[in-house]
């Protein structure tokens, strides 16, 4: 019976995790920038969150669009209203793989990792490649990445009118703070 | 005794292994902003003359260049009243997001008007079904009076009281009812009262994304003297950028809302109707940078 006992027991050690597969950060802080010859249009979103799942290498990304913040409220209010169409499409998404290396979340030190996905914006989805800087220090984990995104490819129309106004190529900065294991 | 161990430590086993696999999904962690606030109800902070339910946003400034021009009928010779000219000069600051206050010049009657506009609540979703919109406004008319009774300062000044209730239904469609009282020291129109009491309709129903069409209408419940009429205007907003176009076809001459309450002399449906636009361009002027989080 003894035997019967520790065979479970061990069934139940073995089945705990060695560490922790998923780890998730709710400070996730998404900034655009775009640079046409009339204006520079900049806003910071602070409230995405991210799942990484080590178990599979994959990095999940939500945010939602009405959290961005812009300095002027005339530019706020169109972006919602009339470009990114916030009542409609009210979150952009990201999912994406850990293509360079395999990923872990528990050895300190400077990595870089090279990431390939999907943007899903405004109804559209198109692939993103981008290389992410991932600092490890104990427990503390920060991550930060740079791509550009083409409006055109997310059905963002600029009409002509304002064609000085709004680029068409916008970057996108990515900083991933208080990574915690789920 | 063993037995229950052993069953104690198989559901124990299988447990943990369930907690490990639980996929949650990412969606479910984004934060949940209940009450949010409804904006654009208007595409500016005017239907055609009268306030929308908009404000100027906190450190903004709106530059707003009015003009109704001559008849429409008076045919080619007057270029379809497009010869005389009527306009409003007008700045109106952002205070605060809640706090609009303006001044503005007209040429008809050579008038100065200024106004304080409060935004008690801002319609948002799940909260609040309306906004409600206080204007509190006085101007003055400098034009020299020829008429018998011979205006004093004082009697030049006039103060205008008004509640905007206002609400975006749809993305497409907004109302708002407006209710006011009009009162002038002195009335320069003769056999005319000093105190108006009207409402006012305004509507937008946008056709794109930056067009919309408009309707501003103000019923007077106050009797209007022989030959007055209700203000009506119908226009189009376009809208580019931080500027905004308004092409409307209406039946006033002011641009204050002294002149068009007791001072419409045409008759819409009569066929005596003006063209107009107004032009409004903001402009950030607070210094202050705000912080982008």
């Amino acid at each position: 019976m003894i035997r019967y006992i520790s065979i479970t027991l061990l069934i139940a050690i073995a089945s705990l995790p060695a560490a922790a597969q998923q780890y998730l950060s709710r400070n996730t802080q998404i900034h655009f920038f775009s640079d046409a010859p009339m204006e520079k249009i900049e806003a910071t979103n602070p409230k995405g969150v991210t799942i990484i799942n080590v178990a599979n290498a994959t990095i999940q990304s939500s945010v939602l669009m009405k959290g961005f913040q812009f300095r002027k409220a005339l530019m706020q209010q169109h972006f919602n209203e009339t470009y990114i169409e916030s009542d409609k499409y009210p979150k952009a998404s990201f999912t994406g793989k850990v293509v360079n290396t395999a990923m872990q979340l528990t050895i300190s030190g400077n990595y870089t990792w090279q990431i390939e996905g999907e943007l899903t914006m405004h109804g559209k989805t198109n692939p993103i490649e981008t290389k992410a800087l991932v600092q490890i220090d104990g427990a503390i984990i920060k991550m930060s990445c740079s791509f550009n995104i083409l409006l055109s490819d997310y059905a963002i129309a600029i009409p002509s009118l304002v064609k000085d106004n709004v680029s068409n190529k916008v970057r996108v900065d990515i900083t991933i703070t208080d990574v915690k294991p789920m | 005794m063993q037995k229950q161990l052993s069953l104690v430590s198989l559901i124990l086993a299988l447990s943990i292994n369930s907690i490990s696999q639980e996929n949650i999904s990412l969606d479910s962690l984004l934060p949940v902003e209940n009450n949010q606030k409804i904006t654009g109800t208007f595409k500016s902070s005017r239907v055609i003359h009268e306030h929308s339910v908009e404000m100027i946003a906190g450190g903004d400034m709106d530059v707003r260049i009015l003009h109704r021009f001559g008849p429409v009928s008076d045919g080619i010779k007057e270029f379809f009243g497009l010869d005389q000219a009527s306009m409003r000069m007008g700045f109106d600051f952002g205070i605060t997001d809640n706090l609009t206050i303006g001044i503005g010049r007209s040429t008809y009657r050579k008038e100065y008007d200024g106004f304080i506009k409060w935004r008690m609540v801002q319609q948002s979703s799940g909260a609040f079904p309306v906004s409600l919109v206080l204007v509190g406004g006085m101007g003055a008319w400098t034009e020299d009076f020829f008429g018998t009774a011979k205006p004093t300062t004082a009697d030049r000044f006039y103060y205008t009281t008004q509640l905007l209730i206002g609400r975006k239904f749809s993305d497409k469609f907004s109302l708002q009812l407006s209710p006011m009282w009009l009162h002038q020291n002195f009335s320069p129109v003769t056999e005319a009262t000093e105190d108006y009491i009207a409402t006012g309709i305004g509507s937008r129903l946008k056709l794109s994304k930056r067009t919309a069409l408009t309707l501003d209408y103000h019923y007077v419940f106050s009797e209007l003297p022989v030959n007055y009429y209700n203000p009506l205007g119908i226009g189009l907003d376009i809208e580019t950028g931080g500027h905004v176009f308004q092409l409307h076809l209406s039946n006033t001459v002011g641009l204050a809302e002294r002149a068009y309450i007791a001072e419409t002399t045409d008759e819409f449906f009569k066929g005596e109707i003006r063209f107009g636009f107004n032009l409004s361009r903001m402009f950030t002027i607070s210094k202050k940078k705000k912080p982008l989080s």
